[in-house]
């Protein structure tokens, strides 16, 4: 089980089931669906370091997931 | 036609001139930057009587464009000794637009004994009145006499104290739509530049007539709908009408940019503190005057400012955005939003830009004079700064200066200008955007974070900084608010079919862009002709030496990188 948080949305916390890696677009996908959510550009983050859509996720992975919001 | 309104501040007299080229239909920083160019010697002292200030609003000023009021102020800055853009929001670009000027300078100077002055701008011309009345005031009290005097709707432009003593973080404060002098065009030292012309405050009264000649009505209307639909929709913008700016806390956090005490680390423990949610339920559960969500300027549709109330729910700071909270908050190893909120209030009053007061109090708490996190402190040294005493006087110099005087080696900035919100050492493409920006320091110049596959790697950032510092420049060469370019960054037709239904002017893309190089290649060339050395875009050593503790990272872009980055 992978837990996507999305951050600063009222999403929250969404898990996604997962027999094998899987790359972090595939799951992202799987997770907005689920939450009923659309996502624009994000930024991803696991155990601290950013990580690409073509990452690939592993079980018990925990990804937060923050819109891609800068400064001005 | 154009018209730029050009005052001599040493005599009081004023002429308009007219022109017609892309320049002044574009406005904004296209039009500041050449202006700057052309007329200040690049070799002049910033605060003699050789440099000017310009006023420039933008193409679709005073029209029901979303968030197309901002106006670009230019000129040499005292801080990095180039040239300077800085632009705010507010009501003065509508102003001007209703008075029928693109641009107005202030060219020359009086005599340093010299009254203060204002130049009070209106449909019957231009008044040259006393300012004595406003000396050594607040921000505050300067705008509430400014509006008893001249009405809330009137759009002012002041400096602080701080600017009135030539210090060189001194910023450039625009009417709000409430009256309030509260807007910033903070960077650059450009109080000082306005200041050194013995001006104290300029007034745009709110009598203009101008009406925007619109070549294609139905055209406008449609692409006027198009923009705050695209602004609407998209996900990042429509992000900020909730969190404003302040969302990037968590994001810096997790990316381990978070500037945290004096810049020596990019995480700060309790960073949650001062958060965007943080921030969100504070201000409704205090309500009152308190607002989540405010627009600097009408029309916004994404309105990404807000209202941070006191206790009592009186407003206390109006706004507090994220370079803030991180510059006089994680920085400081501050975790209190009302002792951030206080400081943004001083530094508003006293007239000094935040970034560079909170990168100097950092600094200065490094050189052991308070410890970091306390808050009493932090707020007393803002004190200083508004009080003019001596410590103050050198906090308000920017953190360069601070730093030389108080004998600390790491001092984060970049030709002079304080490092904004984002460690260097945690993305490698904000490192190459500081250290290759005309402005000194500047994550508007080319903001790469959120487009950063890997943050610390440096890879292909130099190539990223250029595609951004293109995309991050189109917002301020024609006067748009910068947080419109998520919706355009892909394709810009929606704002130049505005502007082709605006003047009736065809511009392509491409020659759009072409325009946006062409201004920061005239930027580089006037630092060049300014003397400033290419060894100057780097930042101090230490970052080049010490490894950030949370990536285990130093500055790794060399000289030639910066180079790269700076050629067009
Ligand atoms: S998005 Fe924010 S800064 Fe931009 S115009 Fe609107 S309120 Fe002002």
């Amino acid at each position: 089980m992978v837990t996507v948080n999305f951050r600063l949305t009222e999403a929250g916390e969404v898990n996604v089931e997962l027999n094998e890696p899987q790359p972090l677009a595939t799951i992202l996908d799987k997770a907005a669906s689920r939450a009923g959510i659309e996502l624009g550009g994000v930024i991803a983050v696991r155990s601290g370091q950013a990580i690409t859509l073509d990452t690939p996720i592993n079980d018990d992975d925990i990804i937060d997931v923050f819109p891609a919001i800068s400064g001005g | 036609m154009f018209s730029i309104l050009r005052i001599n501040t040493a005599n009081g007299d004023s002429i308009r001139e007219s022109h017609s080229s892309t320049e002044y239909l574009l406005g904004g920083r296209t039009l500041s930057s050449r202006l700057v160019s052309r007329e200040v010697p690049a070799d002049c002292e910033p605060l003699g009587k050789k440099n000017s200030l310009y006023f420039c609003n933008g193409a679709l000023s005073g029209t029901t464009v979303s968030s197309s009021d901002r106006i670009s102020i230019g000129g040499k800055s005292p801080l990095t000794g180039g040239i300077k853009e800085s632009n705010a929001g507010g009501v003065v670009g509508t102003r001007m637009s209703q008075l029928g000027l693109r641009a107005i300078s202030l060219e020359g100077a009086p005599a340093r004994d010299a009254e203060w002055q204002i130049f009070v701008i209106g449909k019957e011309g231009v008044e040259r009145i006393s300012g004595e009345f406003l000396a050594g005031k607040g921000v505050y009290e300067k705008s509430e006499l400014l509006s008893e005097k001249f009405g809330k709707k009137a759009g002012c432009i002041t400096i602080g104290p701080a600017g009135e003593s030539l210090l060189y973080s001194a910023g450039i404060a625009c009417s709000d739509p409430h009256g309030v002098c509260s807007r910033y065009a903070g960077r650059g030292g450009l109080g000082a530049v306005m200041a050194s012309k013995r001006v104290i405050a300029l007034v745009l009264k709110d009598d203009g007539e101008v009406k925007p000649e619109i070549q294609d009505q139905d055209k406008f209307k449609a692409g006027s709908r198009k923009i705050v639909k695209m602004l609407k929709e998209n996900p990042v913008s429509s992000k900020f009408t909730k969190y404003g700016t302040a969302a990037m806390v968590d994001i810096c956090q997790a990316l381990k940019v978070l500037p945290t005490r004096n810049f020596t680390h990019g995480v700060m423990e309790g960073a949650e503190k001062i958060n965007a949610q943080t921030m969100y339920d504070t201000i409704k559960e205090r309500g009152g005057e308190g607002l989540t969500q405010h627009a600097c300027m009408h029309p916004c549709a994404i309105q990404c400012s807000n209202v941070y109330p006191d206790k009592d729910g009186k407003l206390l700071c109006s706004p507090v955005e994220y370079e803030t909270m991180a510059l006089m908050g994680s920085n400081l190893c501050l975790k209190n939003l009302d002792t951030i909120a206080t400081m943004n209030r001083i530094a508003n009053d006293a007239g000094v830009d935040t970034l560079d007061c909170g990168a100097a109090i950092g600094v200065a708490m490094e050189a052991g004079l308070a410890e970091f996190g306390d808050n009493d402190a932090a707020i007393q040294m803002m004190e200083e700064i508004r009080n003019l005493t001596p410590l103050g006087r050198i906090l308000a110099s920017g953190c360069k200066i601070a730093a030389q005087v108080l004998g600390v080696l790491h001092a984060p900035h970049v030709l002079g200008q304080g490092v904004p919100a984002y460690e260097p050492r945690g993305s490698k493409g904000m490192a190459v955007t500081y250290l290759s920006s005309p402005m000194g320091a500047d994550h508007t110049f080319g903001f790469t974070l959120r487009d950063e596959e890997v943050p610390t790697s440096k890879e292909g950032k130099v190539d990223l900084s250029k595609k951004f510092q293109v995309i991050g420049s189109r917002m301020d060469a024609m006067g748009m608010c910068n947080f419109v370019r998520y919706s355009v960054r892909d394709d810009m037709g929606p704002l130049l079919d505005l502007i082709e239904a605006r003047y009736g002017a065809v511009l392509s893309e491409e020659e759009f862009d072409n325009m946006v190089i062409e201004t920061l290649k005239l930027e580089h060339q006037f630092n060049s002709d300014a003397g400033i050395p290419a060894s100057a875009h780097r930042f101090t050593e230490t970052f080049y030496d010490e490894r950030q503790p949370e990536t285990g990272e130093v500055v790794d872009i060399t000289d030639e990188e910066t180079l790269q980055a700076m050629k067009w």
